[in-house]
């Protein structure tokens, strides 16, 4: 699926001889919206890098660079802007005019044909929202070139690079309503953002000039006062027939109000709503092709025949759990409709290749990933990206989380799956072919996530992965959940394939020897080689989250690794030192590539993973050679034994240690489920061991229920719990004093009424006054 | 339907009561005991208000009439049978068989499986001297039957403890104790663990009341007593 991104400047607070722009604050935000209303995935740059005209320039060739042939960019600035011998620039924030005039490092210029003629992408677009001054005009401008002038490019016909200025060269960008400090917007931005708007028309580049031609002049004699009418300017090379098509490409498309579904976003909500339903999909790299299918099966599940009880069992769910919502002491109930609507879903669907630019942009997925109430992640191929999000998934929420898979697999047919995920219920979300009606493909995703919401009411344990509850179960002792002193353990996580073996071999080696020359001796140790009968998921995760060192090789990028690497910068501040045999990287021979499906002949070479680029460049591996491990290995033990390794230090020296870390608790913070209230957790448990409701007909409810040892054993425990939380509510609560219609009456009356039931069958005398009790405080 | 719901707490409400006025009849709190029944009756004589005005052709319906609730049927086989064991409790016998009657007609004219009225009707025709064994004789092969379908057949059915202990009942006093003693190890497996004392007071009664007679289908009713203290002595 081609990508829209768009990247925006703004520069608002200038040097000497600029005014400064407060429009500009405005101008981002009215843009920002506009574009993610067309599902543009939308990154406005930060202000230390719109200050440094170098660092301005690298990161907009940058952007327009990294791309496909089907995806288009867009560069959006709103700032000043000059022309200095014919080329058209602009200017970045805290630069003077002096400097912006006479030093070419000091401005930026707009001509890309060079970067983007070299790049993949397909079609650059620079909204050129600049030059404000009226009374600085002539100085501003050459007259001889003229603002938007293409043939001073560089290489004007390069027909996928595209320039719309916000005026021509003989007007200025206006501002409205300029002395307003919240709702001064320029002309050029606000028309751009009302033209947009219009969501049932879609807009080339010809026609969006039209209407920014149009929406420019309404604005301009409408404002009071009037102002002087700014003609948007479309700057480009010769007509060919190449930039004719450029011109004539859609890109802005219809949003599909008809719709009766939500809308999708690549950018994913930016604010979490309580009471809505979020839903994330991740895609493969590996199956380009099903990415529309998938998200239209999603969809199709919130529209179809089990969207009701989809809904009904979410809202269930809620109605008896909280989240925690910023505060200790706040309700964090979340109001959920009673009925599903559009308006009631929250959705983004992300390519994996998307996740991993810059941190800002890893820490929004992951943002979104952890506050999701449903993540489908497309595991096709098992990438390492995906790999990676779901072990943050699996490390901070207990449900529903789907793993599906498509690359033309088909549910019942055999799967080679990474280790840690050998207990998942695979989804298949290959579209079936020759279908007549609904995709069986859609129902079965929406009947899976009906049951993952079922069940996640029902069972007081769910889990969909085997993650959640093995890092938080440790045990009540006080050692249980202690630290592990890296002069005690290094866990290693990593791959166990035999062509990994020899590094294994020589890593090991070379790290024990390390270690002793500082006299440590800590266990080196992978998952096999920790003797225990326990569960592999138990153990394994237990050690993630307590040993304060951690070192991963992406070496032959296991599953199993990335997926531990997720949970381990989920929950450890101390991070993970990572390292990767050279040939592993991007550029080597052993670098990952998209999953091969049986269709593909087995010659045909498949692309290295793009997503792989971008991780590379966020969590930094240090490359290594097998032939020389011993070198990085000595720096690797002194990073671990170095005390700024300590989260308590290394904040400012290592701020991409714990970066993660940092995230998942922010997000935490609002979306963490809290421990349920004692009296439903203990009335939940007594019904798990022995539900009221099955006295009537006498129906057995646990196993081996044959035994009457075992069967009173839990008749009695079940009573205990009743007992205990009819006590609370009735001393700690005061549920007896509360009116009728309070759900807490309600069990209270609903648990005393129980647990007189059992008491009076009892032989012993103790048993029946304490019916009477009870008898008294709730009536008969 | 809100009215479902008022019956079944009524009905709830009275059990409450009605194992109130059993823990205090074991302890010779007599006076009490028929306190807490009667007050299970009163509730009891709600509920059956409220089937009669929502449902009143629920007793004289033709089998498998449309018209009628299957809920309100449930309900109302549960609240004759309920009524029945409480107006015994209240020693009002007849009152109680004519209670037990009407739930089995209602069992009989719906096909449901529950046969819970049906077999305590019988039971307490004999406790009462109102009939002998062998006139029931009849009666208790036809429900033995049915039981035994029910239970080969219905997973569902199959579960439900009270089934069993019906099934036992109907073998002890057609005096096949040894399949009877079967039926009421089932029982006790499926049933919760003070369930059994009830079914082993009423077997004992039943014993008695055939031994006044010196009817010889005691010795059978004896037979299951002793295997179910048996089973019950092995937890």
């Amino acid at each position: 699926m081609p990508s829209r991104r768009a990247l925006l400047v703004g520069a608002s607070a200038y040097g000497e001889g600029f005014h400064d722009l407060n429009a500009v604050v405005r101008d981002l935000v009215v843009v920002e919206d506009a574009l993610k209303a067309r599902h543009f995935e939308v990154q406005i740059v930060e202000p230390n890098v719109s200050a440094n005209a170098t660092i301005l320039d690298q990161c907009i060739r940058d952007f327009c660079r990294n791309g496909n042939s089907e995806d288009i960019r867009l560069v959006y600035f709103t700032g000043h802007g000059i022309t200095v011998d014919g080329d058209d620039c602009i200017v970045p924030a805290k630069t003077s005019r002096q400097a912006a005039f006479e030093s070419p490092t000091q401005r930026v210029s707009t001509d890309l044909t060079t970067t983007v003629l070299s790049s993949d992408v397909g079609l650059v677009l620079f909204l050129i929202d600049a030059c404000r001054e009226p009374y600085d005009s002539r100085q501003v401008k050459s007259t001889s070139t003229g603002w938007g002038d293409a043939s001073h490019l560089t290489n004007p016909n390069v027909p996928k690079f595209v320039r719309l200025f916000g005026c021509g060269p003989d007007n200025v960008c206006h501002i409205l309503n300029p002395h307003s400090e919240d709702k001064s917007v320029s002309v050029f931005s606000q028309a751009l953002a009302n033209v947009l708007e219009r969501t049932d028309q879609s807009y080339s580049i010809r026609s969006l000039h039209e209407n920014l031609e149009s929406e420019c002049k309404k604005l301009a004699l409408g404002a009071q006062p009037q102002l002087t009418i700014q003609v948007p300017r479309l700057s480009h090379g010769e007509i060919t027939s190449g930039l004719d098509e450029a011109l004539n490409r859609c890109l802005f498309e219809i949003r599909a109000s008809a719709y009766q579904d939500c809308e999708t976003s690549q950018a994913g909500w930016t604010e979490y709503d309580a009471d809505r339903l979020h839903c994330l999909v991740v895609h493969s790299e590996s199956d380009l092709t099903s990415r529309g299918a998938l998200d239209g099966f999603v969809r199709g599940a919130f529209t179809g025949s089990c969207a009701d009880e989809i809904w009904q069992h979410f809202r269930a769910y809620w109605q008896e759990n909280q989240i925690l919502d910023n505060g200790r002491d706040q309700t964090g109930f979340r109001s959920i409709p009673d009925q599903l609507s559009h308006s009631s879903l929250a959705m983004a669907s992300i390519p994996i290749e998307d996740v991993f630019p810059t941190w800002d942009r890893l820490e929004d997925v992951v943002r979104l990933v952890v506050e999701s109430d449903l993540a489908i992640f497309d595991v096709t191929g098992f990438e390492p990206g995906v790999m990676f999000l779901m072990g943050i998934r699996a490390a901070t929420s207990r449900g529903v989380t789907i793993a599906s898979h498509g690359g033309g697999w088909r549910e019942g047919t055999p799967l080679p799956r990474p280790f840690n995920l050998t207990d998942l219920s695979f989804n298949c979300h290959t579209p079936t072919e020759h279908v007549v009606d609904i995709d069986p493909a859609e129902i079965r995703l929406g009947l899976r996530i009906r049951t993952g919401f079922a069940q996640l009411c029902r069972q007081p344990s769910y889990l969909d992965f085997p993650v959640f509850d093995a890092l938080r179960r440790l045990g009540p002792d006080y050692q249980a959940s202690s630290i592990i002193a890296g002069k005690e353990l290094l866990l290693v996580l990593c791959s166990y394939s035999d062509a990994y073996q020899e590094n294994w071999v020589e890593l090991k080696k070379s790290l024990r020897n390390q270690y002793f020359a500082r006299n440590l001796t800590p266990n080196i140790w992978r998952l096999q080689d920790i003797a225990t009968p326990q569960l592999v998921s138990q153990a394994l995760y237990e050690l993630v989250r307590r040993a304060s060192h951690c070192l991963v090789d992406w070496t032959n990028y296991s599953p199993s690794a990335f997926l531990e690497l997720g949970v381990r910068l989920a929950v450890s501040p101390w991070g993970a030192v990572q390292i990767a045999e050279k040939e592993s990287l991007p550029l080597g021979d052993m670098a990952p590539r998209r999953w091969r499906h049986s269709n593909v002949p087995p010659e045909t070479p498949m692309p290295v993973l793009e997503q792989i680029t971008g991780m590379v460049k966020l969590l930094n591996p240090t490359s290594y050679q097998l032939s020389t491990v011993e070198t990085i290995v000595t720096n690797v033990v002194g990073d671990l034994v170095s005390s700024t390794r300590n989260p308590e230090f290394n904040a400012i020296e290592r701020p991409n240690d714990t970066r993660l870390n940092k995230c998942v608790r922010r997000t935490l913070e609002r979306v963490h489920v809290r421990n349920r209230p004692i009296e439903i957790e203990l009335e939940r448990q007594a019904d798990a061991f022995h539900q009221p409701a099955k006295e009537d007909e006498n129906v057995p409810q646990i196993l081996f229920h044959q035994v009457l040892g075992i069967k009173y054993d839990f008749e009695q425990s079940a009573l205990a719990r009743r007992l205990a939380a009819w006590l609370y509510l009735e001393h700690r609560v005061g549920a007896g004093s509360l009116p009728p219609e309070d759900p807490q009456y309600q069990r209270w009356l609903r648990l005393g009424r129980s647990v007189q039931s059992v008491l009076w069958t009892s032989e012993n005398d103790d048993d029946v006054d304490l019916a009477l009790t009870i008898e008294q405080r709730i009536g008969q | 339907m809100k009215y479902l719901n008022d019956i079944r707490e009524l009905r709830d409400r009275a059990a409450l009561q009605r194992r109130k006025g059993d823990a205090l009849d074991k302890r010779a709190r007599d006076d009490d005991a028929a306190i807490a029944f009667q007050i299970a009756l009163e509730f009891l004589n709600q509920a059956l208000s409220l089937i009669q005005e929502h449902g009143g052709d629920v007793f004289l319906a033709p089998k498998n009439d449309e018209r009628v609730d299957t809920l309100l049927v449930n309900e109302s086989i549960e609240v004759l049978g309920s009524r029945g064991g409480v107006l015994r409790r209240l020693d009002r016998t007849s009152e109680a068989l004519e209670s037990y009657r009407d739930g089995a007609d209602v069992e009989r004219n719906h096909g449901v499986h529950s046969t819970y009225n049906r077999t305590n009707a019988l039971k307490l025709a004999i406790l009462s001297h109102d009939r002998t064994l062998a006139e029931l004789k009849p009666e208790l092969l036809e429900l033995r039957n049915v039981l035994s379908g029910v239970l080969d057949n219905d997973v569902e059915a199959a579960e439900k403890a009270w089934n069993w202990a019906d099934l036992g009942d109907c073998n002890a006093l057609l005096g096949d104790w040894e399949a009877a003693s079967t039926a009421y190890i089932t029982f006790i497996n499926k049933a919760e663990t003070h369930s059994p004392e009830t079914t082993l007071s009423m077997l004992m009664q039943l014993e008695s009341a055939l031994c006044e007679v010196n009817d010889p289908g005691a010795d059978s009713v004896t037979q299951s007593i002793v295997s179910i203290r048996n089973r019950l002595a092995s937890r």
